[in-house]
């Protein structure tokens, strides 16, 4: 696989966005399949019972499935970008297809191991924050990556030690692997849908940032 | 220890500000200078003062303070200390540079300048290593010598002079090092630092207006 006569950039700083170049052939063409790993659990409850006449259900894990899925399929042209709508965290696998040799030139997975994960978080309430935050700080463990926090209210404070650094809405920071915007977008009778996938109206603040950092690969 | 930081601060990131205060050490901050100008600046410092040790660290590199204590206390024990991050945010290569694959053909006697030819540790190879290695390359992460070794091992430029662009003062030191197989660069696993890099996104923030040396001596 020779990838020298191309140049791929793959930039996750707001959602997915791929840029193409064929130094070589610019009228070429490719095309990018993109591809997440999806788990299906399944679960089953199981009744106990003990002497004294006492009973409880517990839930268990009876079946798990890892499957991959393609998330979508994209003609690209060269020296065009191309963006996926979706704004929250997706564990992508990324084929990029040379479509004048059909051959596949570039393979890619999200791994934001030891990289930098921002998050602009839109609000200035201090419990909205501190639920956001203790989703990050989750965030963070799972992924073991570092963390980024632009929010005005959080610079002056500085209260979460697992934050790497913190910077104001003004400085315009960019220098980040992968970005994810925390808030209520859109309206209250239209949600932001690249934000809000599925649309139910009126989420609390936990629900609102799920969205953002599970709902691809916590729910199915 | 009576140590001190080197600050070569040549940007305005307020994290990299935010950070250096939260640390309970001497600092000084060599404003608005290049590399190149360095040459004398960090040398005449290093010379005319008598701290134990000096840590050296560009102005986009932030630690937290667990791992600047991790650091100033394997200074007690080994002479070079570093830590660690990644080259850019948009790679997987870090600064860890090992020796198990050192490719050395064609170079003669000289060690390799370029890169590559070490045998660079991924994101993802992280968890493989232990908790304490050496390091071929330190990239300024916070990086701790003693006195005597910077005084032997100066801060220097590849260039010598300042049209050539070529600076590399982090490579062209640890290449030193290496040739002299006298010293160990120790680098731990717990001292990650933050890089605020990304290619295609970096320096277009860089001053070198207003040159200033200011100390900030505990």
């Amino acid at each position: 696989m020779n990838s020298s006569k191309y140049n791929f950039k793959i930039d996750y700083s707001d959602g997915l966005k791929l840029t193409l170049v064929d130094h070589k052939n610019p009228n070429n063409t490719f095309k990018a399949r993109v591809f997440i790993n999806l788990q299906k659990l399944s679960y089953n409850f199981v009744h106990g019972y003990n002497s004294a006449g006492g009973t409880w259900v517990t839930e268990e894990l009876i079946n798990d499935k890892t499957f991959e899925y393609t998330w979508d399929e994209i003609e690209c042209k060269i020296g065009y970008w191309h963006k996926l709508n979706y704004k929250g965290y997706v564990p992508y696998r990324i084929e990029i297809l040379d479509c004048e040799i059909n051959e596949i030139v570039h393979r890619e997975e999200f791994d934001a191991r030891h990289k930098l994960i921002n998050f602009y978080l839109h609000s200035q309430d201090p419990n909205t924050l501190h639920t956001w935050m203790c989703a990050i700080e989750k965030f963070k463990k799972e992924q073991n990556c570092q963390i980024s926090i632009i929010n005005d209210y959080l610079k002056d404070n500085q209260n979460y030690s697992f934050v790497d650094s913190y910077w104001r809405a003004e400085e315009n920071f960019i220098r980040y692997y992968a970005g994810f915007g925390i808030g209520r977008f859109g309206s209250e009778n239209t949600p932001d849908l690249n934000k809000n996938p599925d649309g139910i109206k009126g989420k609390n603040d936990l629900e609102i940032i799920e969205d953002i950092l599970y709902h691809y690969t916590k729910k199915l | 220890m009576n140590n001190v930081v080197m600050i070569m601060n040549a940007r305005n990131l307020s994290a990299f500000r935010d950070c250096v205060d939260k640390l309970n050490v001497s600092k000084v901050w060599f404003k608005g200078f290049t590399e190149f100008e360095l040459n004398i600046e960090i040398n005449k410092f290093i010379q005319e003062t008598q701290f134990d040790n000096y840590y050296i660290v560009s102005d986009d590199l932030v630690i937290q303070p667990k791992g600047f204590e991790l650091l100033q206390e394997k200074l007690k024990t080994h002479p070079i200390v570093t830590g660690w991050g990644i080259w850019r945010q948009n790679w997987d290569w870090t600064t860890i540079h090992l020796q198990d694959k050192l490719y050395v053909a064609n170079h003669g006697t000289k060690l390799p300048l370029r890169k590559k030819q070490y045998n660079i540790v991924k994101t993802y190879e992280i968890d493989t290593l232990p908790d304490e290695f050496e390091t071929a390359f330190t990239g300024w992460f916070w990086t701790g010598v003693r006195r005597d070794i910077w005084l032997k091992y100066p801060y220097q430029t590849i260039s010598v002079n300042s049209i050539d662009s070529r600076a590399s003062t982090d490579l062209h030191w640890s290449k030193r090092i290496l040739e002299d197989k006298k010293y160990k660069q120790m680098c731990f696993k717990e001292a990650r630092v933050l890089h605020l890099s990304y290619m295609g996104k970096d320096y277009d923030d860089l001053n070198f207006e207003n040159k200033q040396i200011i100390k900030e001596f505990i």
